[in-house]
C-alpha cells in the first residue's frame, strides 16, 4: 500500500513514461526506420544532458564527480517508490545494482509499448554515464524488464581512474580492485529532490528537436500527433487517478499529480524548449488536454 | 571426457589465458596505476585488432557486418568445449547470451588472477565487438564471472541500423542492400586451433608490450621481461601437468600440439609482421629459451643467434 503522497509521485512519474511512449510510437509508426533513429538519438540526447547536469551539480558543490558521490547525492527528480532495487556494490569506480520492479516498464507493458520502451532502455543509461563521465565510464545493462524473458534489470557501471586524465581530481584512491558483491541492499524509491516538470520538458524538447533535425516537417508532424494522443491518454489517466483517490479534477489535484501546468509551462518551458516547440505544445497538447479534462 | 583434439584446444586456451594474466599482473605490480593504464590500453588495442581482422574476413567473403555474423561466422578460434552458453537471442541486430562456464575466468581464479581477468572483461569485449562494427556496437556485459559474486556472464550486444552512418547500413544489414546475395558460408575456411591461438598469443603479447613501452618506457619493458620469465616458469608447470594427465612425456611434438607458439620463433613468420619493440627477440630470450631449459628441450630448439644488442 502506498500513502497519498507517494501516489502523487507515482502519477507524475507515469506522465514522463507516457510522454515518451506517445511521442515515440507516433514517430515509429509514421516515420519508420528514420523515426526509430530519431527516437534513439532523442533518448541519447536526454540521457547525456541529464548525465552532464549531474556532473555539473557535483562540481559546483565542490564534490568529486565519481560514481559513489553520484549515487550518494541528490537526484534531479524524485524517485518513484515503485522502483525496487538491490544495490550490490557502490564505490567511486564501480556501481552495480539490479532493478526488480520498474514503473516505466510496467506502464509501457500495460500499454503494449514494451518494444518501444526497450529502445529507451538500450540508450538511456549508457548515454547518462557517457555525459556524466565525458565518455570515460562504461555503463552496461542486460536482462531488461522491457524484455519479456527477463524478471529484472542488471546495471553495471565502471568508471576507472586509468581511463581518464588527472584521476586524482575525481578519485580518492587509484586502486582498481573490484569490490566483492555485498549482500544486496534493498531500497524502494529514493529521495524527493528535483522536479518531474523539468524532466518532462527536457524529454519533450529532446524528442521534438531530434525529430526536426532528422526528419524536418515530417518529424514535427509525428510529434504533433504524438502530443494529441498524449493529451487524450493523459486526460484518461488523470481521471482514473482522481477516481482512485476519490478526488475530483481540480487545479489543486492537477498541480500535485501532473508534473507541469495544463495551460502553459512557464519559465521552465521557456528555458528548455524553443519557440517552435512551445507552439507545438500550445496547438497540440495544452488545448486538447484542457478540453479533454474539462477542468472544474 | 574430451576427445584428443578437444584436449589440445583446452591446453592452448589455458596457455593463452595465462599469458594475459601473468604479463598484466607483472605490469601492474611493478608499475602501479600507470601500469593499469597500459594494461587497459594494450587490451583495447588487442581487442580492436581482433575486431578489425574479423570484419575484414567477413567483408572478403561478402558477409554482412552484424551481430549474427560476428557471433556465428568464421570465428578466429574453435570453441573451447568447456565453455557453456545459454544463447537467448541471435539475430543481425542482437546477441543476448549468458556464459555459464568460462574457462578463462576459471584459470584466472585458479592462479589468483581474478582482478586481471576483470580488466580483460571490462576492456576486451567492448573494444573488439565495437571495432568490428565500425565503432557502432553497443556492448553490454553486466554480469561477469570475474566479478566476485556473479555466477555467470550476461551479454547484451546490440547493433541497430540507426547507429550506423547511412553508407554503412547496406554493408551491415541485408534489408538495406536490395541486390545482396548471401554467400556460401561453407566456403569460408575454418580456423585451426593451433593457428588461431598462435596468432592471438603473438598479437596479445605484442599490444601489451607496445602499450607498456609507450606508457612506461624502459620500466614497462622490464615489467614485460619479468612477466615473460614468470610465464615461462608457470607454463612449464602447466605443461607438465597436462602431459602427466595424458600419460605422455613433454617433447617437441607435444609442445607443437599443446602450446600456442613455436619456441623456435624464427620459424614463425607472424613475428615479421609484429616486429616493433623487438617483440620477437624479447619472447625468444625471456620466454622460449627459459621454457625450453625448464622442460629439458634445449637440444630440440634450434634457434638462430640473436643479433647483438637486441637481447635483454
Amino acid at each position: 500500500m502506498y500513502n497519498i503522497h507517494e501516489i502523487k509521485l507515482q502519477n507524475q512519474q507515469d506522465c514522463i513514461s507516457l510522454l515518451y511512449l506517445c511521442l515515440a510510437s507516433e514517430l515509429l509508426s509514421l516515420c519508420g526506420r528514420r523515426g526509430e533513429e530519431a527516437v534513439q538519438k532523442a533518448v541519447r540526447r536526454y540521457g547525456e544532458t541529464r548525465g552532464t547536469s549531474a556532473r555539473k551539480r557535483l562540481e559546483l558543490a565542490g564534490i568529486p564527480a565519481n560514481l559513489k558521490n553520484l549515487a550518494d547525492g541528490e537526484n534531479d527528480c524524485p524517485v518513484d517508490p515503485r522502483f525496487r532495487k538491490a544495490e550490490l556494490a557502490r564505490t567511486e569506480q564501480v556501481h552495480l545494482w539490479e532493478v526488480y520492479t520498474c514503473p516505466m516498464a510496467d506502464l509501457w507493458k500495460r500499454m503494449q509499448g514494451a518494444q518501444i520502451g526497450r529502445l529507451y532502455c538500450d540508450e538511456y543509461c549508457r548515454a547518462f554515464y557517457h555525459g556524466f563521465s565525458d565518455g570515460a565510464a562504461q555503463a552496461n545493462i542486460t536482462d531488461m524488464l522491457t524484455c519479456p524473458r527477463n524478471n529484472h534489470c542488471r546495471f553495471s557501471v565502471y568508471y576507472r581512474p586509468s581511463n581518464i586524465e588527472e584521476p586524482s581530481r575525481i578519485f580518492s584512491s587509484l586502486d582498481t580492485r573490484t569490490p566483492e558483491l555485498t549482500e544486496p541492499i534493498w531500497s524502494v524509491g529514493g529521495n524527493e529532490s528535483g522536479s518531474f516538470g523539468r524532466l518532462w520538458f527536457l524529454l519533450f524538447h529532446c524528442m521534438a528537436a531530434q525529430a526536426e533535425e532528422l526528419l524536418e516537417n515530417e518529424g514535427l508532424s509525428a510529434v504533433a500527433l504524438g502530443l494529441r494522443r498524449l493529451a487524450r491518454e493523459q486526460a484518461a489517466e488523470l481521471r482514473r487517478h482522481a477516481a482512485d483517490t476519490k478526488t475530483s479534477l481540480t487545479d489543486k489535484f492537477l498541480a500535485e499529480n501532473f508534473p507541469i501546468s495544463i495551460r502553459s509551462g512557464g519559465e521552465t518551458e521557456k528555458e528548455l524548449c524553443s519557440e517552435k516547440e512551445s507552439r507545438l505544445l500550445q496547438a497540440n497538447f495544452y488545448s486538447v488536454l484542457e478540453r479533454e479534462l474539462n477542468v472544474e | 571426457m574430451y576427445t584428443e583434439n578437444q584436449e589440445k584446444i583446452i591446453s592452448l586456451q589455458d596457455s593463452y589465458t595465462l599469458l594475459y594474466g601473468i604479463l598484466c599482473r607483472e605490469i601492474i605490480t611493478r608499475c602501479g596505476p600507470i601500469g593499469d593504464r597500459a594494461v587497459r590500453e594494450g587490451t583495447r588495442r588487442f581487442g580492436r585488432d581482433r575486431g578489425r581482422k574479423r570484419r575484414q574476413i567477413h567483408l572478403d567473403h561478402h558477409v554482412k557486418i552484424n551481430m549474427q555474423s560476428l557471433f556465428s561466422v568464421a570465428s578466429d578460434l574453435p570453441t573451447d568445449p568447456r565453455f557453456a552458453r545459454e544463447q537467448q537471442e541471435l539475430n543481425p541486430q542482437e546477441r543476448v547470451s549468458h556464459t555459464l562456464i568460462c574457462p578463462m575466468a576459471d584459470v584466472w581464479k585458479e592462479y589468483g588472477l581474478m582482478e586481471i581477468g576483470r580488466i580483460y572483461c571490462e576492456e576486451f569485449h567492448n573494444a573488439c565487438y565495437s571495432e568490428y562494427a565500425y565503432g557502432c556496437t553497443k556492448v553490454n556485459l553486466s554480469k561477469t564471472q570475474t566479478q566476485k559474486g556473479d555466477a555467470y556472464c550476461s551479454f547484451n550486444v546490440v547493433l541497430r541500423p540507426c547507429d550506423l552512418p547511412e553508407e554503412l547500413r547496406p554493408v551491415c544489414f541485408a534489408e538495406y542492400d536490395p541486390f545482396y546475395e548471401e554467400p556460401d558460408l561453407s566456403k569460408i575456411p575454418t580456423t585451426d586451433a593451433k593457428e588461431g591461438f598462435r596468432s592471438l598469443w603473438i598479437r596479445l603479447y605484442f599490444y601489451l608490450l607496445q602499450a607498456s613501452i609507450e606508457y612506461l618506457g624502459e620500466t614497462g619493458r622490464q615489467a614485460i621481461v619479468s612477466g615473460l620469465e614468470c610465464l615461462a616458469k608457470t607454463t612449464a608447470g602447466l605443461l607438465s601437468q597436462q602431459a602427466a594427465a595424458r600419460g605422455t612425456a613433454i617433447d617437441s611434438a607435444f609442445l607443437e600440439a599443446h602450446y600456442p607458439i613455436c619456441l623456435d620463433t624464427e620459424k614463425d613468420e607472424l613475428w615479421n609482421v609484429y616486429t616493433e619493440n623487438h617483440a620477437r627477440e624479447l619472447v625468444n630470450d625471456h620466454f622460449c629459451l627459459p621454457l625450453a631449459e625448464l622442460l629439458g628441450l634445449q637440444a630440440a630448439l634450434k634457434n638462430s643467434p640473436i643479433p647483438a644488442g637486441l637481447g635483454a
